[in-house]
């Protein structure tokens, strides 16, 4: 195709939106500003370590720094792709770092060799500068100091483990909230069992019964599902339906809206020649906009109460008390706090759904939803300014653009606390259903206790095991008894079968490259979410278990 | 299932000294590190999955003993976007061939492995290169495709060759593998989604809210406006037929048709790249200007005139039609402003999307992956047994983690005959060289009447034709049915002819019977 050079073309997209946009997609510019404003620290370059890196690297997390003062063997490189022949004798965490920043110039790679241990002895500091750790392939009694670090310096930790046919994720964080936590289902925002001012006089203002049955097939459904409600109300003698409905009045309304839909399509028909001609003859058949209302009506016409879960957090005493510490997302939670206690409900979200419409009825009533939406937002700004006045912060620190994002996603705010991984590695976690689990015969649960013995084991022998050809039945047997004296510390009446020991101890601790990118993949996706502060994280513990392809998820 | 039968299926055989696969090693042995050596593997896409597949492969020195091979292909070049995910690729490649210049990646990290690439769409062009000789060698195909039709079609082919096929896609955070395997399940297209929703033809033209709508816009507007209106003047001009086809349509159809061929060849033909601006600015006017002016004020009327004048005069200076393409720039731009001007008539966010762009992410494409060769470790130890194969869905947003066993496939029956999609017919040439010999075979070894049989389309021989043309077709030879009847050639690499056929049972029932594979004899 010929260029004319005169030829004005719309802006470019810049070059990083050009190379980032399959991914700002999922968690759009500011979640991008938030990754490449980060700094992540990688303990050891494992295979499943550089692999995790690598998918924070691409996407453009801001810097990296590899801790390891290991060489590279020949053994790294059957299951570590950022290492090559050429890095065999060299320091691991240097040679990674230097393949893995090829991949994005964006990112800033950097190394240090040293060990963890010499580090939290010698620099305890050092670990501050991060946004996030995530650690492998270190012994038991390192794993509780580093995590007894970042749990007072609220640092998130990620630690992950590849072994065999067999993977670990465990995710330490003290306090995580999340404002965009993007549930797949949320239910439309429409308030048409207690509208507001604006929106019930703009719903009774529309006459419906005066259209002709075309026009009728063109309303908006909220319009049509507000009109039955009304309706109701006046011809019952219950003055008011309110949330919940029964299952009987959602069946009621259903049936009406079906019934009223072939009236009009009815109407339709006979009219056809009259005063409408439409040129897709589909469109003259369907009253579409009255099934439209029969569907919503289990999804639109729900409860008007906060969430559950976001009474939670509006309850919790870090909302209730706030101080001059307190971060954005409790000031913006306590200013919420206070709009719902005079509201009475959340600030309207202003969204509408996809719907068959005519469009001036359809921006009218998108309109009203947006205003008040507006509207809603001011009044919580107003009390976030008030509260920061009150706490001696700067009024303007929060923006409106923060307050809106707030706003519009109140409905899905999600709190997560979590527990020290050093508290769960000095007392085992009493696990209700550990014992029942584990009977059952075939629980990922048993993994975790094996996974947990093999740390045991190398805590008392100084290596993993099956590590040693020659010892592998004697390894076999000091696993066994490191999974039995694990077991009889957590007061579980159980054993874990032999042939499931003998599993681990045939692995020799060995990394098996499709497993570790597995486990690497999740990890670094609960990075990013950590790191945007969007999605919800995994509330902390994953354990993949590639023998039968499993994979669940337990609080410990 | 019971662990110690997984067990077994990993023992251990010993270690050796230190290898690059030690690990895999470890957990599997060296008689299956040398298996997965001589794995021959087919990998269709270098894109995301394709790269991330093919170092999980270069990890585990897929491809690298004497009698393996990987080959790769994908027909696209690199581009900037693919960055962020497709990690054999750096900035200055962008702009080369994605297959060879990952092939040149993985070879450097595994100087091993024995990778080939090619520059080929996979489909009926190129069915002489990818043949049944080429298949025959294969291990496995492993799909890295990111579309449903060339899913489809080397589904059909892997079938069609008995072959096993991993098939993996991922959108945005969600991600799934299928294991497919001869014999045993069903195929990728055994199970459909279902159909994406679309969107209400009044939304698109005249009320849209939301992005997809201006995008769906978009899209059909540039099929109408530089595809279809181009060809449709092309057919006016060259094919006879045309008018009749056209005026025989439903509804307004054949106006709107005839309008826009009389504006291609006659109102608004450009003679000039000026005119082509002059257009471009008055077509810009129409779109977003006069018709949301008209559609604020008046309904939406059919618009009909009476018109039957020839369209055509001055020389025939054709529009050729263009083929839709987001790598040319200019389709993209012209998507992009205008589903961005159409946001801006309703009043909508704005949005970067250019078309049908799914999210995707490097998260998602590593672990889908490793699904992958989780699968591909058990189909290289000859596993025949279903449970022990798992097709994967995934969403790391939530997270949710679902594994299930392949579905069997479906099984059908005639006579007391069992198959499944995975069955043909096979029959040689020189045992029924004409239809005549065809449809006696059947009666004769497989106790069936056959009443039709089909070359593709076409029509062979049935039953119910004129007796005259019955007795000529049952003397010619198949081959010459193929070459005559139905208008194709048979290319020197083809090894068999497919045909359909009906066929009544011992009962005089219509039976449900399997393809045919028609075995051509080498002369």
């Amino acid at each position: 195709m010929k260029v004319n050079a005169s030829c004005p073309t719309s802006p470019e997209p810049s070059e990083k939106a050009k190379k980032y946009d399959r991914q700002l997609r999922l968690w759009d510019d500011h979640g991008q500003a938030a990754l490449e404003s980060s700094h992540v620290c990688l303990i050891n370059a494992t295979g499943a370590g550089t692999e995790l890196l690598k998918s924070l690297v691409l996407p453009g997390v801001g810097n990296f720094t590899i801790v390891d003062n290991k060489l590279v063997t020949a053994e790294d490189l059957g299951s570590n792709f950022f290492l090559n022949k050429q890095s065999i004798g060299k320091n691991r965490g240097e040679m990674a770092c230097g393949l893995l920043s090829e991949l994005n110039s964006d990112v800033r790679g950097n190394f240090v060799d040293d060990s963890v241990e010499q580090l939290l002895v010698n620099s305890p500091s050092f670990f501050d500068e991060f946004q996030l750790i995530v650690a492998n392939d270190l012994s038991e009694k390192t794993i509780c100091d580093l995590s007894e670090r970042l749990w007072a310096s609220d640092i998130p930790l990620i630690l992950i483990k590849s072994v065999g046919f067999v993977g670990y994720m465990r995710i330490q964080l003290r306090e995580h909230t999340v404002i965009e936590s993007h549930p797949d289902n949320a239910v439309e925002d429409l308030r048409l069992l207690n509208p507001f001012s604006e929106l019930k006089s703009y719903l009774d203002s529309i006459d419906i019964e005066s259209l002709s049955p075309q026009r009728l097939s063109h309303v908006p459904f909220p319009v049509l599902l507000y009109k039955h409600l009304s309706d109701y109300r006046s011809h019952s003698n219950e003055s008011n339906i309110l949330a919940p409905l029964t299952r009987q009045q959602k069946r009621e309304i259903q049936d009406a809206m079906r019934k009223a839909k072939r009236t009009v399509e009815d109407r339709m028909v006979a009219v056809k020649n009259g005063d409408f001609v439409d040129t897709n003859p589909k469109t003259v058949q369907d009253a579409e906009n009255f099934e439209e209302a029969a569907k919503a009506v289990n999804t639109v016409l729900g409860g008007l109460d906060v969430p559950s879960e976001v009474q939670r957090i509006l309850e919790d005493c870090k909302c209730v008390e706030l101080t001059p510490e307190s971060s954005t997302f409790w000031v913006l939670c306590r200013a919420l706090k206070d709009f719902v206690a005079e509201e009475g409900s959340l600030p309207v979200r202003g969204s509408l759904p996809d719907m068959t419409s005519d469009s001036d009825g359809y921006v009218a009533l998108q309109k009203v939803y947006r205003d008040k939406a507006a509207r809603d937002a001011d009044v919580v700004a107003r009390r976030v300014r008030g509260l920061l006045r009150d706490l001696g912060r700067n009024a303007d620190s929060i923006s409106e653009q923060e307050v809106k994002l707030f706003c519009r996603n109140s409905a899905f705010l999600r709190l997560q606390r979590g527990t020290c991984v050093a508290k769960e590695f000095r007392q085992f976690p009493k696990l209700v259903d550990l014992g029942a689990e584990l009977e059952s015969g075939d629980s990922d649960l048993t993994f975790y206790v094996l996974l947990r013995a093999m740390e045991r084991f190398r805590t008392d022998f100084g290596r993993y095991p099956g590590v040693l050809d020659a010892q592998i039945e004697l390894d076999n047997m000091q696993l066994k008894a490191c999974v039995c004296k694990l077991l009889s510390e957590s007061g579980t009446p159980v054993s874990i079968g032999d042939d499931y020991v003998q599993e681990i101890t045939r692995y020799g601790a060995g990394e098996l490259h499709s497993v570790a990118a597995f486990v690497a993949g999740c990890a670094a996706q609960e990075a990013i979410k950590l790191l945007t502060r969007q999605y919800v994280p995994v509330d902390n513990t994953m354990i993949y278990n590639a023998i039968v392809s499993k994979c669940a998820v337990y609080k410990m | 299932m019971p662990l110690s039968v997984c067990l077994t299926m990993w023992r251990r055989s010993l270690k050796t000294q230190l290898l690059q696969y030690d690990s895999t090693l470890a957990v599997f042995g060296t008689d299956f590190q040398n298996r997965i050596g001589n794995v021959r593997l087919f990998v269709v896409g270098s894109g995301a999955i394709g790269c991330e597949l093919l170092k999980n492969y270069a990890m585990l020195g897929i491809g690298s003993g004497p009698g393996g091979m990987i080959l790769v292909t994908d027909m696209d070049a690199i581009e900037k976007s693919n960055l962020n995910r497709q990690f054999l690729f750096r900035p200055w490649d962008v702009g080369k061939q994605k297959s060879s210049t990952s092939a040149l990646v993985v070879k450097s990290m595994n100087p091993q492995i024995r990778i080939m690439s090619h520059q080929n769409r996979v489909g009926k062009d190129t069915e002489g290169i990818y043949n049944e000789y080429f298949f025959s060698r294969l291990t496995c195909v492993t799909n890295a495709l990111d579309n449903v039709d060339a899913r489809k079609y080397m589904d059909l082919r892997c079938v069609y060759f008995r072959k096993p096929l991993l098939e993996s896609g991922t959108l945005g955070t969600k991600g799934n593998v299928q294991v497919i395997l001869p014999n045993l399940t069903e195929s990728y297209g055994s199970s459909q989604d279902p159909p994406e929703k679309s969107i209400p033809m009044c939304t698109l033209k005249n009320f849209p809210n939301a992005i997809e709508h201006t995008l769906q816009w978009a899209r059909d507007l540039f099929e109408g406006t530089f595809t279809t209106g181009p060809q449709d003047a092309d057919s006016y001009i060259n094919d006879p037929e045309f008018m009749d086809r056209t005026l025989k349509l439903p509804g307004s159809q054949p106006m709107d048709i005839l309008e826009k061929v009389k504006s291609h060849l006659v109102d608004d033909k450009p003679s000039s790249f000026e005119d082509c601006i002059a257009w471009a600015r008055l077509f810009w006017e129409e779109l977003f200007v006069n018709v949301i002016k008209q559609l604020l004020h008046t309904y939406p009327a059919d618009t009909t005139t009476e018109s039957g004048q020839p369209f055509w005069s001055g020389p025939k200076r054709l529009p050729h039609a263009l083929s839709f393409d987001y790598d040319e720039e200019k389709c993209q731009e012209f998507v992009v402003a205008g589903a961005n001007l159409r946001a801006l008539n309703y009043g909508f966010k704005e949005n970067r999307i250019a078309g049908k762009i799914i999210p995707a992410i490097a998260t998602t494409t590593s672990l889908v992956c490793g699904l992958v060769c989780i699968e591909l470790y058990k189909l290289v130890q000859g596993h025949k047994n279903l449970e022990r194969f798992k097709n994967g869905f995934i969403n790391l947003a939530l997270p949710f983690f679902g594994f299930s066993e392949p579905i069997p496939a479906d099984v059908h029956t005639y006579h007391d005959k069992k198959w499944t999609l995975w069955d043909k017919f096979e029959i040689r040439e020189e045992k029924a060289p004409t239809m005549t010999a065809f449809i006696s075979l059947f009666k004769r070894q497989h106790k069936l009447d056959v009443t039709m049989v089909s070359y593709g389309e076409t029509m062979l021989f049935a039953d119910f034709m004129p007796e005259d043309k019955i007795r000529e077709r049952l003397k010619m030879s198949m081959r010459d049915l193929v070459v005559q009847v139905a208008d194709d050639d048979i290319p020197h690499w083809k090894r068999a002819l497919d045909f359909e056929a009906a066929a009544e049972d011992k009962d005089e029932e219509d039976a449900d019977i399997p393809p045919i594979r028609y075995v051509l004899s080498q002369s």
